[in-house]
């Protein structure tokens, strides 16, 4: 559709030069509407603002008929006049009130008038709240006695909040139903509507107790002085608790509100009464609001009822006493306190010493918390330590190490701990370590946990010192203090003291002492660890630090170990694996899992196998692998859950067809699904979910198994994931594990076999099928070879562009490969093969002579192991990844059959036999359509040419930034920010133009034919409207601008358009001045322009392009989102 | 009602005789699990079953005593569930109405956080009050006020200001603390919230446009489930687990991770007291009612410090927390050499009371309490309010109310449907 804003306003001028006749000016302000509404939602604010400027300059008729498109919830789409409409509110309510001057909220309200629906009245009252003034409050006034829609009224009249607003309220209280009353009695309280307050309060009195609580609730809150007397005997008639009145809590609040206003002696009466009167357990809390009423009025003296209500016997009671003597607390107060302490109950210092710990007078801490730290009673003696922590360092300190010379007591030591924690920092190191030798032995424990929290290394030799003593718990705190209290100096000694000590805690930590120094360190400390290793006899206590040293000499030392005959010794060996740095342990652990028998060792090393491969460098391709090997070693349930668990974080194609199969197992099936949706699910903020059918069909049959706390969550992104996924096919099984369907026997080569005549090729085909059956098995889902000869199998299907992923092993001196469109291929070799050059890897192009041959990089596994293939060929050039490695990045496959040749565009996947045993498995292909691969032989043969290849916009110019390739389609992107129309290459008189296309709600494009590269195609050439016209925003649409329309000259049929999101197709046939346009099958224009325009245009507007004969064919775009795709056309002019 | 009453103050004699007898020390002083001798057990109430509320039934050293919920299906399942004497309940004001119950736990969607907050105060109930704490301003500020004037404790469910390894952030907040604490990184501080710094947006947690009139389910007490959100057809959308999706009952994804990000940052900032002074969003036009995503929203405080929610990722090379001298990545990277070393040598930050019961048996203000998480909840509903509205908004935190701008300050504190009087 034309949206351009200055031919529109040049179209006003015309028609009011001409004559102004109202239906004419509709008829302009409609299409304005539809433009603007096209636009909505918006990406940014400045958006917002111009479109919300737009629908301003329409007035109030404008405004008006935004609102004429609401429809009632459930009966169509207006979202994007409601997202208009709420704009509209939400500017003009803001600070840019004055420039609309009410338009808005005027006609927010004759749209109300007019409205019979519910849910669309009470959308337009919502909106009033925002932008609504004492117009809106008066104009809503009836609306308080409708049954359906005086909550929302009621609540828009409120956020108005004037006095005005107030009024309308009162008014209606006054005439309305008692069941509406108490929301008109709450709403008044609220805004504090004091001319109310005398009629409320007779309420008060009213049968129902609902009426009564409101009102007593709203006359608290309005707070006249004069209801004093009405709100106590309100409570003394509830007894002073919570009631169905609520009376007590309208006079706490009546309490607070008189405090607020000013009126202090009133406000204290209340907390006077409150503390007369609630005096029971349930009543104390109201107790407290007396309380802060009255401390927070400044009642004189009060201090004294505070120290006395401090005595009383309920903790949580006297907790908010101390509260609320914190309020605003004097110096002077603070006095008072602390000479109150030594008097205080002993469950009340702990709290009383929380009020004032901040206080920095001394007879605070003198009275208070030294008496507190040597109380008797733990509890009040940790209260007084820990609020050490906020006394100046220079007094706490010297305490606190003082009270470690005789405190024995646990739980206070760790008190103290914490408490110098909090005080000290790494300077205080030497006054710490200096405190050592005097301190009790539990006084050492907590110094040295502090010396290591501190990393005070300076001060090792005095902790390490104090081994001396033999004491066990000192030692095993030494101990763990080592990793934080080491430097590399202290390398030697540590080692050595891992050398003589039999403790299992403290030989972790003395480890762990090790490998941080080595970690911290920048030299090699090899030859210091395996002097020690080979001159000490039980040296298994020194496998653990081994993987700092991260060496081959290191894992050999290991591998050692892990074959020794001692369990200990290999139990060690296997935790030194298990936190190797590198992938190189790995093997190893493989190894032990499989022969080691004793149960506890297998068990560790078949976990840590597990965590050794997900935290290695791998790439997924190879985790997978790595991770499948395992599965039948699983002995357990719980083992093969481990698995699935793992290969959860494995965002691959195959890793979701591995744990799928583990779908229909009874146990295993939550564990799988859970891992499934993990695999094909986009991970946060990233756009690496999978798609095709078989994503589609796994994901399915998976979400209804999932557990756990977020499955929830899962449920709904699951349903989000699937509605989004792209309808493609993704990648497809060529091989299902049991037989030969799809394959068959190799005949020749395809330049030789498409030489024969039928007849001979059949016999040649049978012929080689047979032999396939000889040569070729299968056997647990896998393609095997037993033959001797080189008879390659083939895919029965010829491929152009694909996607392939295969897995593939080998023996000793195995060579094999993957033809590509029926050539050589893709090499596989065992590397071992040197004479032949293999020890350059696996993946290479090996026929190739021009381009690359040689492999990136060696990234085979070893032979007998299972290795993957990602292959991608697209046009001529293939890309391949070995076990997730690049090893041929997007290189030419030459013509290995006729050099002269490029690469056949379409033909078999091969796999090659050569003598030697080999496997093929997961055989997976994702075919890459476009182009002329979706030309249908009929249109091969009519000569029809395919304008786009699914790759580039090559047979495009113009525009490339919004629109652009994805998913093989062309999809326009207007927010990318490019600007014109994408035009096609060549210039086309006479055409058949076929094309599919797939449109979002509302959307807006054109077809432009006979178009030149500059100018508003619609009238310098012809436009044929593409638009979603089934959207509630077209509802008005003259018939002249429907989809497929000639815009302004021929009307196009409405109502043949497919859903939403489905694709479209449609043919356009130009001849002369003749346009024929079919829309999924159906005739929509059929017509002739010159016929059409002999009159003058429907639009009454000038169309210079009526007279090209010749021009290029373009997409228009109008700022709306939407794909194209399979775009062809045949030249009648030749 | 007397046999209960009893029973609570035998519990406080058994308190006062367990201080006065000097050396025996309850467990939660020391830490660990906080196991207590049944008679001293404190008891509690779950509302709201459906989704984060089956957590809630196994939180920390209380017994429960009754679950409530809307939905009669939420009910049953649970009760099923949890079996013994644990009474169901589909109206909570039966619950408050307990004199046997100590803690209410608040599990409901958000725009019942506020309500029933102030009405266990009222009713004399400690409050453990599910995130994001109100859906308003003004209801947060009323919570403050009710859980002051009753003298009750208030906890709000996230835990990243006092617990270790937070998020994607895989450190101790402690840490974070007395590194900005130190003063080394410099000030004023500019932490940027976003998936590079380990904290991704939940944006999937979006509402849908134009629903449908559905028919309320027979187990679902709609109107109760409204409470004091406007009447809206019900479609099966707006409710159980989809609810964030709405303004009328949540913030989206911002509304509620929101504050598990930011109330860590406040804490930090130390910015527990105050409010930011501006906010600026960054986002698409949002809906009246479905929420959408955003795209960046920034707050700023008077000193200049910032917080950054950066919702697309975008800045790649965005620092967890920078100052003018440093700066702190996602797993604790920093531009600074020996951090690690550095922050080990300075003194801890203050206590903070972590374990809830604790709480409720001194008195003492939880880590996470009605006043620093209003003022965390504070910075989401601004946010909110921002992205509603699609403008810069300025804030004066003392009166906490927006500058020059009535509209905004209308969405501080929305009127309440029938006589849900708050």
């Amino acid at each position: 559709m034309k949206n351009t804003q200055k031919t529109l306003i040049t179209f006003i001028l015309i028609i009011c030069a001409v004559s102004t006749t109202s239906a004419q000016i509709n008829r302009t302000l409609e299409t304005k509407v539809a433009d603007i509404l096209a636009q909505f939602p918006t990406e940014n604010a400045n958006h917002t603002n111009q479109l919300i400027n737009d629908i301003l300059e329409l007035n109030s008729e404008g405004i008006l008929l935004f609102c004429d498109m609401l429809v009632p919830a459930g009966t169509g789409n207006d979202t994007q006049v409601r997202f208009a409409l709420n704009s509209l509110a939400t500017y003009s309510g803001g600070t840019a009130q004055q420039i609309t001057e009410n338009t808005v909220e005027k006609t927010f309200l004759l749209a109300l008038q007019k409205e019979t629906d519910v849910e669309i009245q009470s959308f337009l009252i919502e909106r009033l709240a925002l932008c609504g003034s004492d117009v809106s409050a008066t104009a809503l006034s009836p609306y308080l006695a409708k049954p359906k829609l005086y909550n929302v009224a009621l609540a828009t009249i409120t956020s108005i909040g004037t006095d005005n607003a107030s009024e309308v309220i009162f008014e209606a209280l006054k005439t309305s139903d008692n069941n509406i009353k108490p929301s008109l009695i709450s709403a008044l309280g609220k805004l504090r509507y004091m001319p109310a307050a005398a009629y409320i309060q007779d309420l008060t009195d009213a049968n129902s107790i609902i009426i009564q609580q409101s009102a007593l609730t709203a006359l608290a809150e309005i707070a006249p002085v004069n209801a004093m007397g009405k709100l106590i005997e309100a409570a003394k008639n509830a007894n002073y608790t919570l009631n169905n009145s609520k009376a007590i809590l309208a006079l706490i609040n009546y309490g607070n509100r008189l405090k607020e206003e000013g009126k202090i002696e009133l406000s204290k009466e209340v907390g006077k009464l409150l503390l007369k009167n609630c005096t029971a357990e349930n009543q104390l809390h109201f107790r407290t609001a007396g309380i802060h009423l009255l401390r927070e009025n400044n009642e004189a003296n009060f201090i004294k009822t505070l120290l006395k209500e401090a005595k009383h016997s309920n903790t949580n009671y006297r907790g908010t006493v101390f509260n609320a003597a914190a309020h605003n607390i004097t110096s002077a107060e603070v006095t008072k306190w602390a000479k109150a302490y030594k008097k205080m109950a002993p469950e009340a210092k702990p709290q009383l010493l929380k009020l004032l710990q901040n206080s920095k007078e001394s007879i605070v801490f003198e009275k208070c918390i030294v008496a507190a730290i040597h109380d008797k009673n733990d509890l009040v003696s940790i209260a007084g330590i820990k609020s050490l922590a906020y006394q100046p360092k220079e007094k706490a300190l010297p305490l606190l190490l003082k009270l470690l010379t005789y405190t024995k007591n646990e739980v206070k030591n760790n008190s103290i701990k914490e408490t110098l924690l909090r005080v000290s920092s790494l300077e205080d190191g030497a006054i710490l370590a200096s405190n050592l030798e005097k301190s009790t032995i539990e006084g050492k424990k907590v110094l040295i946990e502090v010396l290591a929290a501190k990393r005070a290394s300076d001060y090792f030799t005095e902790v390490v010192h104090l081994l001396n003593l033999k004491n066990e718990t000192l030692t095993t705190a030494i101990f763990e203090a080592l990793p934080s209290l080491s430097t590399t100096e202290n390398l030697p000694e540590i080692v050595k003291l891992l050398t003589s000590e039999k403790n299992p805690t403290n030989i972790r930590n003395i480890q762990k002492a090790i490998v941080t120094t080595i970690d911290a360190s920048e030299e090699d400390h090899s030859e210091l660890i395996f002097n020690t290793y080979n001159s000490i006899q039980n040296n298994e206590n020194l496998l653990a630090v081994l993987p700092a040293l991260n060496n081959d000499e290191a894992l050999k030392l290991v591998e050692i170990s892990l074959n020794s005959t001692t369990k200990k010794q290999q139990l060690e060996a296997l935790k030194a694996l298990a936190s190797w740095r590198t992938n190189n342990a790995l093997p190893y652990l493989f190894t032990a899992v499989t022969s080691i028998n004793d149960s506890e060792l297998r068990k560790n090393a078949f976990n840590n196998y597990l965590v050794q491969v997900r935290n290695s460098s791998y790439p997924n391709d190879q985790k997978l692998l790595l991770f499948k090997k395992l599965m039948p070693l699983a002995t357990s349930v719980d083992e093969q859950k481990n698995i699935l668990n793992n290969i959860g974080n494995v965002k691959t194609f195959l890793a979701l067809v591995f744990v799928s199969e583990y779908l229909n197992n009874p146990a295993l099936k939550a564990t799988a699904s859970n891992a499934a949706i993990k695999i094909a699910l986009p991970s946060p903020g990233k756009k690496d979910g999978l798609k095709g059918n078989l994503v589609r069909e796994i994901v399915t049959n998976s979400v209804d198994n999932l557990t756990g706390p977020d499955s929830q969550y899962i449920k709904i992104d699951v349903t989000e994931f699937l509605n989004n996924m792209p309808q493609e096919e993704g990648f497809v099984s060529i091989f299902n594990g049991t037989d030969f369907s799809g394959w068959e026997g190799l005949v020749q080569n395809p330049i030789a076999r498409n030489k024969m005549s039928k007849k001979a090729l059949a016999k040649a085909q049978a012929k080689a099928n047979a032999q396939m059956m000889k040569d070729w098995y299968i056997k647990d889902g896998v393609i095997g070879f037993k033959g001797e000869g080189y008879n390659n199998i083939c895919t029965i299907k010829d491929y152009g562009d694909f996607e392939m992923l295969v897995d593939w092993k080998i023996t000793n001196g195995g060579d094999s490969g993957i033809y590509l469109r029926g050539a050589p291929q893709v090499q596989i070799w065992d590397i071992a093969l040197t004479k032949v050059g293999a020890q350059v890897g696996s993946g290479g192009l090996y026929n190739n002579q021009k381009n690359e041959r040689i492999p990136l990089e060696v990234a085979d596994n070893p032979v007998d192991e299972w290795n993957t293939f990602r292959i991608k060929m697209v046009g001529e050039r293939v890309t391949v990844y070995l076990n997730g490695v690049l090893v041929t990045d997007n290189v030419i496959l030459e013509n290995y059959w006729d050099r002269a040749l490029p690469i056949f565009t379409k033909e078999a996947i091969e796999l090659q036999a050569h003598g030697e045993d080999l496997g093929f498995k997961n055989i997976y292909v994702r075919e890459i359509k476009s182009g002329t691969d979706l030309l249908s032989d009929a249109e091969k043969a009519a000569g029809f040419k395919s304008l786009f290849n699914g790759r580039d916009l090559d047979h495009w110019i113009g525009n490339k930034t919004d629109y652009t390739v994805e998913n093989n389609e062309i999809a326009v992107r207007p927010k990318q920010g490019g600007h014109g129309n994408l035009y096609t290459a060549e210039e086309y008189s006479d055409f058949n133009f076929r094309f599919e296309f797939k449109l979002t709600s509302g959307a807006n494009n054109g077809l432009g034919i006979h178009v030149p590269l500059e100018g508003d195609a619609a009238y310098v050439g012809k436009e044929l409207q593409i638009l979603d016209n089934t959207a509630s925003i077209y509802a008005n649409l003259k018939p002249y601008q429907y989809h497929g329309s000639v815009y302004g000259i021929i009307a196009a049929k409405r109502g043949h358009l497919k859903p939403l999101g489905q694709w479209n197709q449609q043919e356009v046939i130009v001849q002369g001045d003749t346009i024929k346009i079919i829309l999924n099958g159906e005739v929509i224009v059929d017509g002739n322009i010159k016929e059409a325009s002999k009159n003058g245009t429907v639009d009454g507007l000038e169309h210079p392009g009526l007279k090209r004969k010749k021009g290029h064919i373009a997409f228009l775009g109008h700022g709306s989102e939407l794909e194209f795709r399979n775009i062809r056309i045949k030249d009648l002019s030749k | 009602m007397n046999s209960q009453k009893k029973s609570r103050r035998d519990f406080v004699k058994k308190s006062v005789a367990i201080a006065a007898g000097i050396s025996i020390i309850p467990r939660y002083v020391m830490g660990g699990n906080g196991f207590l001798a049944p008679s001293d057990q404190l008891t509690k109430a779950v509302i709201g079953v459906g989704g984060m509320g089956q957590s809630h039934l196994g939180y920390e050293g209380t017994k429960l005593l009754a679950v409530c919920d809307a939905d009669g299906n939420h009910l049953a399942n649970t009760l099923k569930k949890v079996g013994g004497d644990v009474k169901g309940y589909r109206d909570f004001r039966d619950v408050l109405a307990r004199p046997d119950i100590d803690i209410v736990h608040i599990a409901t969607p958000p725009h019942w956080h506020g309500i029933m907050s102030i009405m266990a105060a009222e009713a004399g109930k400690d409050v453990w009050c599910e995130k994001p704490m109100t859906r308003t301003i003004g209801e947060g500020k009323r919570v403050v006020e009710a859980m002051k004037v009753h003298g009750k404790m208030f906890r709000l469910n996230t835990w990243f200001r006092f617990k270790d390894n937070f998020y994607g952030l895989n450190t101790e907040v402690k840490k974070l603390k007395k590194v900005v604490d130190s003063g080394v990184l410099g000030w004023p501080l500019k932490v940027t919230i976003s998936g590079v710094t380990g904290f991704n947006w939940k944006f999937y947690w979006v509402g849908k446009e134009n629903l449908a009139p559905q028919t309320i389910p027979a187990h679902l007490d709609y109107n109760m489930w409204l409470g004091p959100a406007p009447e809206k057809p019900y479609n099966a959308h707006r409710v159980h687990s989809t609810f964030r999706g709405y303004w009328d009952y949540d913030g989206g994804g911002l509304g509620d991770m929101g504050q598990h990000y930011i109330d860590p940052v406040q804490y930090f900032l130390g910015k527990d007291e105050t409010s930011p002074v501006k906010v600026e969003v960054d986002a698409p036009q949002q809906h009246y009612d479905a929420i959408g995503t955003w795209r960046k929203i920034t707050f700023t405080y008077a000193d200049g410090c910032q917080i950054i929610l950066d919702g697309e990722n975008k800045d790649k090379n965005a620092a967890y927390i920078e100052g003018p001298n440093g700066k702190i990545f996602n797993g604790f990277k920093s531009t600074i050499p020996n951090i690690e070393g550095l922050i080990d040598s300075l003194p801890d930050p203050m206590e903070q009371i972590t374990s809830f019961s604790e709480s409720v048996r001194t008195r003492e203000k939880f880590a996470l309490n009605e006043e620093n998480g209003h003022r965390s909840g504070t910075i989401v509903n601004m946010g909110i309010i921002a992205l509603r509205l699609g403008r810069t908004l300025e804030f004066d935190p003392v009166k906490q109310v927006f500058i020059n701008d009535e509209e905004a300050n209308r969405l501080l504190d929305q009127p309440s449907r029938n006589s849900w009087a708050y």
